[in-house]
């Protein structure tokens, strides 16, 4: 099939909610006579993602993020707009979209409560009509990327939230869909669970060319995996291209840290700088003054410490929507 | 099958705790008691209720509580839309090639309905020995039907709720409401109640098609009932339109799902 794996076309979604009235009276009223009130959640979003890409779509809570990824996954229908996965509207062809993709939320599982995780394997199996032999390789490729089989006898009431997601995970790719949609898959794992996972998708885009959407609030996550991003905020998108042109267009602050002998800025440095734990930060964004900073330090004997890097993804994302605030208003 | 082998798994995985297990249907045995202590009364203490035998009024309570057990055991789910709505299960069940609704019916077999079952055999042999019938190959085909029409009927009502539940999750209260209704109400015969009761029973709450007229067909008794005697050995195939009508319903309000948490 040619074209673009994933695609949307002005995708809306609002949801019409009641307005509760404030007060014993205000909450009889609203009985009586309830009053609505539509909720934009996603505005005229656009985007297209190629096949074999992943696509990082951030944003802060609210922004719409969620509610995209359920418009394309067929779970949501959109108010508005269309939305193509694999050639196919989601939410009309409902069952032929579901065997051509795998989701996890992250906070929440697809799997039985009250059955071993491996159960819920099998049950997927004959649910997805997946032949015998395929399951079992398909299976043992999962077990041998996200270490399943010292756990997968439990029921995911008695899994760790790492074991659990990796099961997910897991359940999420028997099927072999060559799309992924991927809700905050690492929320609240520690750092090895973490990387686990990481290194699991970045397996599944580069040798599996699977195309996937992620979204995640961890910066560290999207600088080490994808190389395209989608910013939403308030449900409209405000930023789609490559991170490194965001950073380049964005992220032209610096930052050097300094941690001083005595604990204080001693006279002559030029800025205050901020108190983080033992050192200072000082923050710009002209070079010159930088450079300027830089000297001073260099030539000092009580600086014990000195870190010097330019903004971080998350400041890069605020400048975004601080920018695109400014715009807008 | 993907239901039966269901069921397998969750009692296989129900016998893991054995002691949970025999709780569990004692709970299914213990659960039923107030329908077990009504027909003890009935038949210890009464005649009969309204002109029935109490052979009669017990086959009613017996076809009543055989379609509850089937309709808790194996739809159990459609009470817990409000649940499955809230924890995400519903957005994972529109992410598989298989229609929500049998999802949700497999998401979790009531294993004390194991228990309920024994109880309804009991009853059942009880019943048979005590009413006048001529046990005719028609007619063990029309108390099957009554059971599966039984069984319909209460899907039907709580099918109905259960889509409502995927939006408003206050709506449980009412399933819950409508269980105790039919568990108050379908073990009787209707027409010792006061003319607006089973109207309301008939036309709004169709507790009637349940097993009062399924049972009325069945003793002969039809002439006395306040419809005509073919609605009422229509009340199997009624129940199962309610049922595809409930189906309908279901399916426009699941289109109108909207997820929780974003």
């Amino acid at each position: 099939m040619d074209g673009p794996a994933i695609e949307a076309r002005r995708l809306r979604k609002v949801f019409t909610t009641s307005v509760r009235r404030p007060g014993f009276v205000g909450a009889l009223r609203s009985l009586v006579a309830p009053e609505r009130a539509d909720t934009v959640a996603v505005e005229e979003v656009s985007f297209s993602v190629a096949r074999g890409e992943l696509l990082a779509l951030l944003g802060p809570n609210g922004a719409g993020k969620s509610t995209t990824i359920k418009m394309l996954a067929g779970v949501l229908v959109p108010s508005d707009g269309e939305a193509r996965v694999a050639g196919q509207v989601p939410h009309l062809d409902r069952k032929v979209n579901a065997r051509r993709i795998g989701a996890v939320f992250g906070q929440r599982t697809q799997l039985w409560w009250d059955l071993p995780a491996v159960e819920s394997f099998t049950m997927l199996r004959d649910i997805f009509k997946i032949e015998q032999e395929a399951y079992r390789t398909r299976l043992e490729e999962l077990d041998g990327l996200l270490e399943l089989a010292s756990f997968w006898q439990r029921r995911p009431r008695q899994m760790s939230l790492g074991q659990r997601v990796r099961c997910d995970l897991a359940a999420a790719l028997l099927h072999d869909p060559p799309i992924i949609f991927l809700d905050e898959p690492t929320i609240g794992m520690d750092a090895v669970a973490k990387e686990q996972v990481r290194e699991f998708i970045r397996y599944q885009v580069e040798q599996r060319s699977r195309t996937v959407i992620l979204t995640t609030h961890d910066m560290a996550e999207v600088a080490r995996l994808a190389r395209r991003v989608l910013l939403v905020n308030e449900g409209r998108v405000v930023y789609d291209g490559g991170l490194a042109e965001l950073q380049k267009e964005y992220g032209s602050g610096w930052k050097v840290r300094v941690t001083f002998a005595t604990g204080e800025v001693p006279p002559g440095i030029p800025g205050p700088g901020e108190k983080v734990g033992d050192a200072h930060v000082f923050a710009g964004v002209d070079p010159t003054a930088k450079r300027e900073l830089m000297r001073s330090l260099l030539d000092r004997d009580d600086v014990t410490d000195l870190e010097t890097h330019g903004d971080d993804l998350e400041d890069i994302m605020a400048a975004v929507y601080r920018k695109r605030a400014a715009v807008t208003a | 099958m993907l239901t039966l082998r269901f069921i397998k798994l969750s009692i296989k995985a129900a016998l893991e705790y054995r002691t949970d297990f025999i709780f569990m249907i004692a709970v299914g045995i213990i659960w039923q008691v107030t329908v077990v202590a009504f027909a003890t009364v009935v038949i210890t203490r009464f005649p009969g209720l309204g002109g029935w035998s109490a052979g009669d009024v017990l086959l009613v309570a017996s076809v009543r509580l055989a379609g509850h057990t089937f309709a808790s055991g194996f739809f159990i789910g459609l009470r817990q839309v409000s649940e499955l709505t809230a924890d995400g299960k519903i957005d994972a069940f529109l992410l598989r090639p298989l229609p929500v609704y049998r999802q949700v019916m497999l998401n979790y077999f009531h294993m004390p309905e194991f228990g309920g079952l024994a109880v309804v055999a009991v009853m059942f042999a009880a019943a048979v020995r005590m009413v006048d019938i001529d046990w005719t190959p028609w007619r063990i085909g029309y108390l099957v039907a009554s059971v599966v029409g039984a069984t319909l009927l209460e899907v039907a009502l709580q099918t109905v709720l259960g889509a409502f539940a995927l939006r408003r999750p206050t709506v449980k209260l009412w399933q819950e409401w409508t269980e105790e209704l039919m568990a108050a109400f379908g073990n009787y015969p209707l027409h010792i109640l006061p003319n607006l009761a089973w109207a309301v029973f008939v036309f709004v709450l169709p507790i009637a098609f349940c097993a009062y007229f399924p049972v009325a067909v069945l003793t002969g008794q039809t002439s006395s009932l306040p419809v005509p005697a073919g609605v009422a050995v229509a009340s199997p195939l009624i129940s199962a339109t309610l049922f595809l009508a409930a189906l309908g319903w279901w399916r426009i309000e699941l289109r109108r799902y909207e997820s929780v948490g974003g």
